[in-house]
């Protein structure tokens, strides 16, 4: 027993380690790694992350959303709006634009997340459908219909005389921004992880009827769960629109949702890191083999299906896995030396 | 003025499909009391429990907590008014430890908001390291000390059991409703079970439970009630109860 208590803490040790190796690599990499077309796509990388570990979090209350994409549509739009046409600060349409994937979360999770979960991923498909569809069709001119969303301006300048200037003409800065981004939600993350509303969340998965029993608000922590994957899934479509300059519709479908999935499924859910590796490795599987980038939709849908068969748990928990069995052995072997005493 | 019951339902009616499994109960739990609920399988004993806590919606009647209307709220709202249950099938958190499990009974006890837990602020921890403590008390009460880090979904099917009472009673409700707390339960261990539940009832929780060890009963409870068909079919003393012919013929096989 003490034996699996001190080498989890070994274990969690060993992970924080990794992360902060990995995060200091990205920190520095823009200092010595100047290829404009690879920072780019790791500001897309960052920003699928964002998305991604939000999603977790509602994967795990149990359900999953396959309407992603439509609520990093309604974050890009709105603060696509608010920036462009309002003339509201970036850094103020940024929260704003998550706000407005969360309210509207909330307002399909209230009569939704209560149904069986294959429901809910049915309402969810849909909805983002219908999202998408809306921005198509509806208000052409405001949101652009078929021609898109266009000329949404970049953040404003970030100066501090002599020391800083930050105006997001280069994609060093977007890098940063979008990085600095990926850290608070991971942080965010972390926190709900390590108190009593991941565990609960945890618990909602496993016995929803148990948790409202000794009086815990399930229907509450799904639908917080929904709006804060929403949220973020808002916010990075904030800034993807500010990044690109342009939204368009199609960039939203039912692809980009499964591929969030897929991202969640095949990095694993234990840990707020496991779906970032999702996105690594799709991503990254997808740039370095040349011609491949078409069918990246078809390579996540594949290592999702490889993933959920030899490792049900997904990429992160590959290393645990391995060690749970070797700790298996050990137990199996010093028991069967006791025996023969 | 009569002092009224703790709980009370009235005409309560539940169906499936057009057959009534609760049909017309008028049933009543006493302040600081212990009741028996027997009855043959498919007798209506745990669906008088699900509709009691809001998992199943009534057809028909009203259940009353201290003579305030519950009927039909949901689940949490009606442990938040101070009635806990377990379940039969051993519902627990499996993928959690036992120690975690019981930790999740303390919930209704919380006073720190969730805005606290994000932020871990110095109230919270000192609340959950309170919790820890009063767990492993828990722990050590139901013997399952040294079962603390084995995972809930891996304990054999007598400490499963113990383990959902063991949460119920970390709860402290006002009224535990025990769904066979004692099946399953090795021979060796049922006496101290029931002294547990005996101990639950000296600080303030009122118990009901269904029960088929009838001889159990008899020692335990101060009232059994006999369910048949969703009706009552004796309500009582034990001694009252188990001498009833009715019962005999339909339940206890005379
Ligand atoms: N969710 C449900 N859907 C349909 N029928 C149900 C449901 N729950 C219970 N029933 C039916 O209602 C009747 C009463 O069942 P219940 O589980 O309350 O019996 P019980 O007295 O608890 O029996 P046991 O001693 O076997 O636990 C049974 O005929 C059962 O088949
Ligand atoms: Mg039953």
């Amino acid at each position: 027993m003490t034996d699996r208590t001190v080498s989890t803490g070994l274990w969690d040790r060993l992970t924080w380690w990794s992360v902060a190796l990995v995060f200091l690599f990205f920190l520095t990499l823009p200092l010595w790694f100047h290829e404009e077309y690879y920072l780019h796509a790791l500001v897309n990388v960052f920003i699928h992350s964002m998305v991604a570990i939000g999603l977790r979090l509602l994967w795990r209350t149990g359900l999953v959303s396959f309407g992603t994409a439509g609520f990093i549509a309604i974050g890009g739009y709105a603060a696509g709006l608010l920036s462009r046409d309002l003339g509201i600060s970036f850094w103020l349409s940024l929260p704003l634009g998550g706000c407005a994937a969360a309210v509207f979360a909330v307002a399909i999770g209230i009569p939704t997340l209560r149904l069986k979960s294959s429901y809910f991923f049915l309402i969810s498909w849909a909805t983002g459908e219908i999202i998408r569809l809306s921005f198509l069709y509806l208000f052409i001119p405001v949101f652009g219909g078929w021609q898109g969303f266009r000329k949404i301006p970049p953040p404003d300048t970030i100066i501090i005389p002599g020391i800083l200037l930050i105006d997001f003409s280069q994609k060093v800065h977007w890098y940063y921004l979008a990085l600095f981004l990926l850290c608070v939600s991971a942080f965010i993350m972390l926190r709900i992880d390590y108190s009593r509303i991941g565990t609960t969340i945890g618990a909602l998965f496993d016995a929803p009827d148990l948790c409202e029993a000794v009086g815990v608000p399930t229907m509450a922590y799904r639908v917080f769960a929904f709006a804060t994957a929403c949220f973020m899934a808002g916010v990075a479509g904030a800034v993807y629109g500010s990044f690109n300059t342009f939204l368009h519709p199609e960039s939203f479908t039912i692809i980009q949702s499964i591929e969030t999935v897929s991202y969640v499924i095949i990095g694993g859910a234990s840990t707020v890191w496991g779906p970032i590796l999702g996105v690594f490795v799709v991503k990254g599987i997808a740039m370095s083999v040349r011609g491949i980038g078409a069918y990246e939709i078809i390579l996540a849908g594949a290592l999702m299906i490889l993933v959920m068969i030899f490792i049900p748990e997904g990429l992160s928990g590959l290393p645990r896995r391995i060690r749970r069995y070797v700790t298996r052995r050990r137990v199996k072997e010093s028991m069967e030396s006791q025996h023969g005493d | 003025m009569a002092t009224e019951p703790l709980l009370e339902t009235r005409g309560l009616v539940k169906k499936f499909g057009g057959v009534a499994a609760i049909d017309m109960l008028d049933f009543h739990v006493e302040d600081g009391e212990i009741l028996g609920v027997i009855g043959p399988n498919g007798s209506g004993k745990t669906t008088l429990f699900n509709v009691i806590t809001g998992f199943l919606s009534a057809n028909g009647g009203q259940v009353y907590l201290r003579g305030n209307r519950i009927t039909n709220l949901s689940p949490h709202r009606i442990a938040r008014r101070g009635i806990v249950r377990t379940f039969q099938l051993n519902l627990l958190f499996r993928s959690l430890t036992v120690l975690e499990n019981i930790r999740f009974g303390y919930h209704l006890q919380r006073e720190n908001s969730v805005f606290g837990a994000f932020f871990n602020t110095g109230p919270t921890r000192r609340e959950e390291r309170a919790i820890t403590e009063m767990a492993e008390e828990v722990l050590v009460a139901t013997g399952m000390a040294d079962r603390r880090e084995q995972l809930a979904g891996e304990l054999s099917y007598g400490w499963q059991k113990t383990l959902t009472l063991a949460i119920g009673l970390a709860a402290r409700p006002r009224l535990l409703l025990l769904d066979e707390p004692l099946t399953g339960i090795s021979p060796t261990r049922v006496a101290a079970i029931a002294g547990l539940i005996t101990n639950a009832r000296e600080s303030g929780t009122t118990i009901c439970m269904i029960e088929h060890n009838v001889n159990l009963l008899m020692d335990l409870c101060d009232r059994i009630v006999a369910l048949n068909f969703g009706r009552k079919m004796a309500d009582g003393l034990p001694d009252e109860v188990t001498r009833d012919k009715t019962v005999i013929e339909s339940y206890l096989g005379g």
